[in-house]
């Protein structure tokens, strides 16, 4: 088991290496440069030497290949430098600060989407080719085609403006504040027994997060419904029966038979779920890691972008690790080791 | 009340769609029991195993009538179904290698069927368990116990599978096919052990198989089936000294013996499928003493003693 990890983490090692080498030279070769959008347009003659300070302080006067090994050293040292643009501040503070909102709205959109995936799944699957199974079916093509910026709008207008039940945008009621323990809204709430706060945070959270679960459940839904449909026709669901056992628990030991495979497919799903937030947290103002990268794109903040991309990445590498972890554990009969061909 | 027997089956036909894999089967197990069905695949002999615990698809039809001690289970509630099986009628898997839950241990599946059935705390049944697995000369059973199938051997799987059928204590074991998964070296020890127990216990036992030698060896009585229909039934002395059938003797002219210089015989033709309602003698097209009344209708069901056949032509006269 240890192996296997540390196998994994020398892999994510590498992949972090190539992701750094993207998005920074993507990111440079992009249109448009910070230090000019500060500025502004038009200004160049006055401003000349002021900008050419400005740039030399920021190192964005060296050749690419000396900045790009100047930023993997800071990485190295686990420094993701400032913002170029808000002042100077830390992107460690910032993401600190948006990092556990994306979390906590992550998880919660995850636990909606396995709540509604997982019954329609045994729906679908023990009552197959019926109007069930055909109603979980278009059930998923719906999420999984559904444009989620367009759904966002949509639950906005239904759910907030015509019908007000929940508010529009935002993580919390603004009159109200929360003590930072964790930097997780809800469990910051709920941790310091602010009930009022917690519910203002939880009807701010439903729906992005709705939006967001509705979005990935489709796959789950697919992927679950066929490891059932597998499951339901070995012998030994058959052989249960014959033992005795009632129906519920015989559909327990479906589900535990067919969760290892969909397990994969959800830590695999978590960078879409990550990558959904970005437009999202956008449509819902959710101050999270998408809302933070949009806003750096948009200002072309160079070390935010690259602080925020290489710590999804990071984290996506990680929850695939989880599932594998997670998959490891669900189905003895997988073996987690490292190196080659030693898996069983 | 000794003579009553165990189970009863009477005119049981089961359906698939159009397809009538079993018509008007009867056939009675006592207590103690070994009673062997053969045939050859497609005969009808699974589906008629499944139909006494109603344990069939949705699609299937079933009719006729089953009674295990008196009770009748055809029409009975799920609900009681459920109770019978495991508890009272066992039901031995062809397949160990599929018959396990392979992300369970074989231990948490045993405890479970006991404890549908019994009222027993986890532990008291892991010691049943545990004893029974020793029962079946499983060396170490407390590994075992603790193991996920894919870890055992295929001898050792069919053991467990034979445990989760036997460890709620059932009077009737249906075994169906139970060793043809295993090697052949270990086949007859595994049908020893679990004849073994169920005689320690009593139980009657329903062997489902194609091999006759396994039925000379070990069965008290023996239904030879064919096209859905028990074309005979006898004690097992009687039918390999005296088959009255032709498909019988048919199916004992096949079956190589050491020893046998005579050129091998094997049955004419090949085993066929029933649509709708069966109006011939199924075994009309392969036999030699056919005539036009075979194809004409179902021969009826002649009892002469104990046996039954189903034959308008039989070898032996009876004396």
């Amino acid at each position: 088991m240890l192996r296997y990890i540390l196998h994994r983490v020398g892999q994510t090692l590498v992949v972090v290496l190539g992701v750094t080498v993207i998005i920074f030279f993507v990111l440079r070769v992009m249109p448009g440069d910070p230090v000019q959008l500060m500025f502004g347009e038009g200004d160049d003659a006055n401003l000349g030497e002021s900008r050419l300070r400005y740039e030399q302080q920021l190192g964005l006067d060296q050749p690419l290949p000396v900045q790009y090994v100047r930023f993997l050293g800071e990485i190295g040292r686990g420094e993701f430098g400032n913002s170029i643009v808000r002042g100077g501040e830390p992107v460690i503070e910032m993401v600190a600060r948006a990092l556990p909102i994306t979390v906590e709205l992550s998880l919660f959109a995850l636990f909606i989407a396995l709540a509604i995936a997982i019954p329609v799944a045994i729906l679908s699957a023990l009552k197959q080719n019926t109007l069930w199974d055909r109603g979980g079916t278009a059930f998923a093509l719906i999420g999984v085609s559904m444009p989620s910026f367009w759904q966002g709008l949509m639950l906005i207008v239904f759910l907030a403006v015509w019908v007000p039940i929940f508010p529009v945008s935002g993580v919390m009621d603004p009159r109200m504040s929360i003590v930072r323990i964790t930097g997780m809204p809800l469990t910051d709430a709920l941790l310091s027994g602010n009930w009022e706060a917690a519910w203002s945070v939880f009807r701010h959270m439903v729906l992005p997060a709705l939006t967001l679960g509705t979005g990935i459940s489709g796959q789950f839904v697919r992927v679950l419904r066929s490891s059932l449909l597998e499951v339901k026709h070995q012998d030994f669901i058959d052989a249960f029966r014959a033992r005795g056992l009632g129906e519920p628990t015989i559909v327990r030991h479906m589900l535990h038979n067919a969760l290892p495979t969909t397990a994969v497919i959800v830590g695999m799903r978590v960078g879409a779920l990550l990558s959904g937030t970005i437009v999202i947290e956008t449509v819902f103002a959710y101050p999270g890691m998408g809302l933070l990268l949009i806003t750096a794109i948009n200002a072309r903040d160079f070390p935010v972008v690259q602080g925020v991309v290489v710590l999804l990445t990071v984290l996506v590498i990680l929850s695939n690790l989880a599932a594998d972890i997670i998959h490891g554990v669900l189905d003895p009969r997988i073996k987690l080791s490292g190196g080659r061909g030693a898996s069983a | 009340m000794s003579d009553a027997p165990l189970l009863e089956v009477r005119d049981l036909s089961i359906r698939f769609g159009a397809v009538t894999a079993v018509s008007s089967v009867g056939f009675s197990v006592a207590k103690g029991e070994v009673f062997g069905i053969v045939g050859e695949s497609g005969a009808g002999k699974s589906a008629a195993a499944r139909g006494i615990i109603g344990l069939l698809p949705p699609s299937a039809r079933l009719g006729g009538s089953v009674r295990f001690r008196g009770e009748e289970l055809v029409g009975a509630s799920q609900a009681r179904l459920r109770s019978v099986r495991g508890s009272e009628i066992g039901y031995v898997f062809q397949d160990a290698l599929t018959a396990l839950d392979p992300v369970r241990t074989i231990g948490a599946q045993l405890v479970e069927v006991l404890r549908v059935h019994r009222k027993v705390r986890p532990r008291e049944a892991l010691a049943a368990a545990a004893e029974l697995l020793a029962e079946l000369q499983i060396a170490d059973p407390e590994r075992t116990l603790r193991s996920y199938p894919h870890q055992l051997s295929g001898g050792m799987r069919q053991r467990a599978v034979i445990a989760a059928a036997l460890i709620a204590d059932p009077a009737l074991i249906i075994a169906d096919e139970v060793t043809s998964a295993l090697d052949v070296t270990v086949q007859r020890k595994v049908l020893d052990l679990l004849l073994g127990v169920c005689a320690a216990r009593g139980a009657g036992v329903i062997l489902i198989t194609h091999d006759l030698g396994v039925v000379a060896q070990t069965c008290d009585r023996v239904a030879v089936l064919y096209g859905g229909i028990v074309a005979e039934e006898a004690d097992v002395f009687a039918l390999f000294d005296r088959p009255m059938h032709p498909y019988t003797r048919a199916l004992l002219q096949s079956m190589p013996r050491i020893g046998d210089s005579a050129p091998f015989r094997p049955i004419p033709g090949s085993a066929i499928q029933i649509f709708g309602e069966l109006r011939a003698c199924p075994f009309a097209d392969r036999c030699d003493r056919v005539t036009p009344a075979c194809r004409s209708a179902l021969p009826p069901v002649q009892r002469t003693g104990k046996s039954t056949h189903r034959c308008l032509h039989p070898l032996a006269v009876p004396a």
